[in-house]
């Protein structure tokens, strides 16, 4: 979105690649409810449009909308200059708007969702994941990434007055009610903001669960990523939700998620961390994957911790920074 | 051919209690009845109005509702004859002279109904105890309207006393609502909004562990600010009202609050009910400095203007309908000198006035509110006389204004323009 545009070029943000192929890990196993050329992609593909290239050439994904903020002549111009496949759909605007709206139709549509914002946590983006839980169909994922950062005039403040501009930002209430000044502490931050997240989507089910008879056709909520990493100085947050119907749960169970090492349903975000390495380190490291014998014959000198990090993500680890230039 | 048997049954019928009044109070207003209840508890064992060891607890969860106090508890003859009776008779008299909430003697039965069907109540006062249990489905096939105590004790000597309440077989809009921990913070909102006085006194509620807060309404006074107070002593009650601005305007907040006996009955409210455009303004955000409380006082609890779920008014009351043409002299005082200090500062926001900004907030506390006893008209004195101000508005494009901004280092549209004034009275030498 607009920001984003302007600054930073996703591509060459390694964290981000690797957050990418492990999403595609994922995806591919909701195969067991779909064929994952059947689902829809929403997206905010800024104009490199990097994650519809990956969704529609990994899985043939070809209904793909594409939100995006600015919506001037010049920039829709420019946008759909830069759409990589005439299958992506651009809908200007923005996205609560969208997702408000009947722009897009939800009847029976597994989605994957993935709402890629650039600013830090707002009421609106809570607002969005809740329209969309509101929304998809049973075997539909809804991503959400954000900047975790506050900006250096948060950082400077008191603890009670982090705990107000928290709050001003939430714009909600009874969200907010039970969050204390310790709760805006370094950490413990990650913590609070899931939580925000993890109340909205379960009220929302419950809610959409009243308004449906059948206890088959009722939704569980499922958390399935909640990922932190640093990237061009920022800290990012991603989080991730699977909603299916009880009569799907069987579906859901083959997906086997939990199986995933970067699967995480818990408040504390699961840390891509990318260690240093010369593309000589990696070679030799890649031959010894994934049963690693210690010490590595060929490079004694590097650290047992940086080989483990190394290890968790080898396989989603960019072989090669893409650029740019996508065809 | 006339008939002989004149009679139309026009009796009520257990499905109407169970079913159509439990529609008219939402689950929030109906919990808070039941506090409402320990807390007219408390006022009865505690006249002195000391309530520091006091406590109402409630424990909800997805299959069971528990609030338990120990406010002093229900004694057997109470609750034999008047507790469970559906409606309060004409004929009862409170025994003790406090200013109680529970009157219409619907409250806690329609509370325990639209949670689940099935409740127990224990209750201990000094010399008795009491159990009693309700399966709801069974008493509606039962002919009879009576409930059976499982247990009942007198001559004891108890040292702890008060209720507790379970409240099991939820409805399933119930258990849906009491799993969602957004719905347990709202309704911790709820209560807190819908405080009451007694808990400046100490008493204390908590609501699945975690005590509640009470942030107390503000109203500026200061030199500079005067507040509307008014006190009318009727011979059915007494009615205050204190009425001004707050430095910030939050339009979510502006409006009446208005509590009989120490409850609060309308929220921020900014409707007609409360006088809004009767020969007024509508409300409108550049009103969202306003704040008004009224409070209605009375032994007599029928006088008093609140609707059977304590939600909200009943406007031909006859209490109501002396406060409101004081609430709307105290409207009209408030809205032209709001309205005047916005237009001559040019400001959106009072509290962009450092007189403002920088006034005393009084706390509106129970005796802070009893002490009021003459009448005084809402005055805001402005400190010595700033030069006037005139404000200049212009366009340019934005392309052009971002190169200014780029150069001046500025970030505001605001400032951009006071430099330009600036630097044309400097190059000009004006």
């Amino acid at each position: 979105m607009s920001g984003s545009s302007v600054s930073v070029n996703y591509n060459i943000r390694p964290c981000k690649s690797i957050e990418r192929r492990m999403m595609c890990e994922m995806i591919s196993r909701l195969v067991a409810f779909d064929q994952i050329c059947n689902y829809r992609y929403i997206g905010m593909g800024a104009k490199y449009f990097v994650d519809f290239s990956l969704f529609h050439k990994e899985f043939g994904i070809n209904e793909m909308y594409s939100m995006e903020i600015n919506s001037d002549k010049k920039n829709k111009e420019r946008f759909e200059f830069n759409k990589p496949f005439n299958c992506i759909n651009m809908m200007f605007g923005k996205a609560s708007d969208i997702l408000n709206s009947s722009r897009l139709k939800w009847n029976n549509k597994k989605n994957i969702i993935w709402l890629d914002y650039d600013g830090g946590i707002t009421g609106e983006q809570l607002q969005d994941v809740e329209n969309c839980v509101g929304k998809v169909d049973s075997g539909s994922v809804i991503f959400i990434s954000f900047n975790s950062d506050l900006g250096n005039e948060f950082q400077q403040k008191s603890p009670n007055e982090k705990l107000k501009m928290y709050c001003s930002r939430i714009d909600n209430e009874a969200l907010v009610k039970c969050i204390k000044p310790k709760d805006m502490s370094k950490e413990k931050i990650y913590q609070t903001t899931n939580k925000m997240f993890d109340m909205v989507v379960r009220n929302k089910i419950l809610e959409r669960n009243r308004t449906i008879l059948s206890e088959n056709e009722k939704y569980q909520c499922q958390q399935l990523v909640y990922f932190k990493y640093n990237d061009s100085k920022a800290i990012m947050l991603t989080m991730g939700w699977i909603l299916y119907k009880n009569k799907d749960a069987k579906k859901y169970a083959n997906c086997n998620f939990s199986e995933l090492e970067f699967y995480n349903d818990s408040y504390t975000p699961y840390d891509i961390t990318v260690p240093n390495f010369t593309y000589k380190e990696l070679t030799v490291l890649n031959r010894n994957m994934p049963n690693i014998t210690y010490p590595i014959k060929e490079a004694q000198f590097l650290l047992k911790e940086e080989i483990e990090t190394y290890q968790k993500i080898y396989r989603y680890y960019p072989a090669i920074f893409e650029t740019s230039v996508v065809l | 051919m006339e008939t002989q048997n004149k009679k139309v049954d026009a009796s009520p019928t257990k499905d109407f209690f169970i079913y159509m009044l439990t529609r008219d109070i939402d689950v929030k207003p109906a919990i808070v009845e039941l506090i409402d209840n320990s807390i007219d508890g408390a006022k009865r064992t505690r006249p002195n109005k000391n309530y520091n060891d006091l406590f109402i607890r409630i424990e909800m969860s997805s299959d069971k509702f528990i609030i338990e106090d120990n406010c002093g508890g229900i004694d057997i003859e109470t609750a034999r004859t008047y507790a469970f009776k559906f409606g309060r008779p004409s004929s009862r008299k409170e025994g003790t002279a406090a200013f109680f909430t529970g009157i219409f003697g619907i409250g806690m039965k329609r509370t325990l109904f639209k949670l689940g069907n099935k409740f127990e109540i224990i209750s201990t006062t000094n010399t008795e105890h009491f159990v009693l249990k309700v399966d709801v489905n069974k008493w509606l096939k039962d002919d009879e309207w009576n409930f059976q105590f499982e247990k009942a004790e007198t001559g004891l000597k108890n040292t702890e006393t008060g209720t507790k309440i379970i409240v099991e077989d939820l409805n399933d809009d119930i258990t849906a609502k009491f799993e969602s921990e957004l719905f347990i913070n709202s309704l911790i909102d709820y209560i807190q909004k819908y405080r009451t006085v007694e808990a400046e006194n100490g008493l204390r509620i908590e609501v699945n562990g975690i005590t509640i807060d009470y942030g107390k309404e503000k109203l500026l006074e200061s030199k500079n600010i005067q507040p509307y107070n008014f006190k009318i002593k009727d011979s059915q009650g007494t009615i205050t009202i204190i009425a001004g601005i707050t430095e910030k305007g939050e339009p979510n907040k502006a409006g009446w609050y208005i509590y009989c006996n120490g409850r609060l009955v309308l929220y921020a409210d900014k409707t007609s009910l409360t006088g809004w455009g009767n020969n007024t303004r509508i409300y409108h955000n550049s009103l969202a400095e306003f704040r008004g409380y009224v409070y209605f006082e009375s032994k007599d609890l029928l006088a008093l203007p609140w609707n059977t779920t304590k939600t909200g008014v009943d406007t031909s009351n006859r209490l109501y309908i002396i406060a409101t043409q004081k609430m709307h002299e105290a409207m009209v005082q408030i809205f032209k000198l709001i309205d005047e200090l916005k237009r001559k500062y040019d400001v959106n926001d009072l509290k962009d006035l450092d007189f403002i900004c920088k006034a005393k907030k009084e706390e509106l506390t129970y005796s802070r509110i009893a002490k009021i006893n003459q009448n005084v008209d809402f005055n805001i004195i402005e400190p010595e006389q700033k030069i006037s101000m005139t404000k200049i508005t212009f366009s340019k494009p934005t392309v052009e204004v971002d190169k200014v901004k780029d150069n001046m280092g500025e970030k505001t549209n605001k400032v951009v323009g006071e430099k330009l004034f600036e630097y044309y009275c400097e190059m000009e030498e004006i």
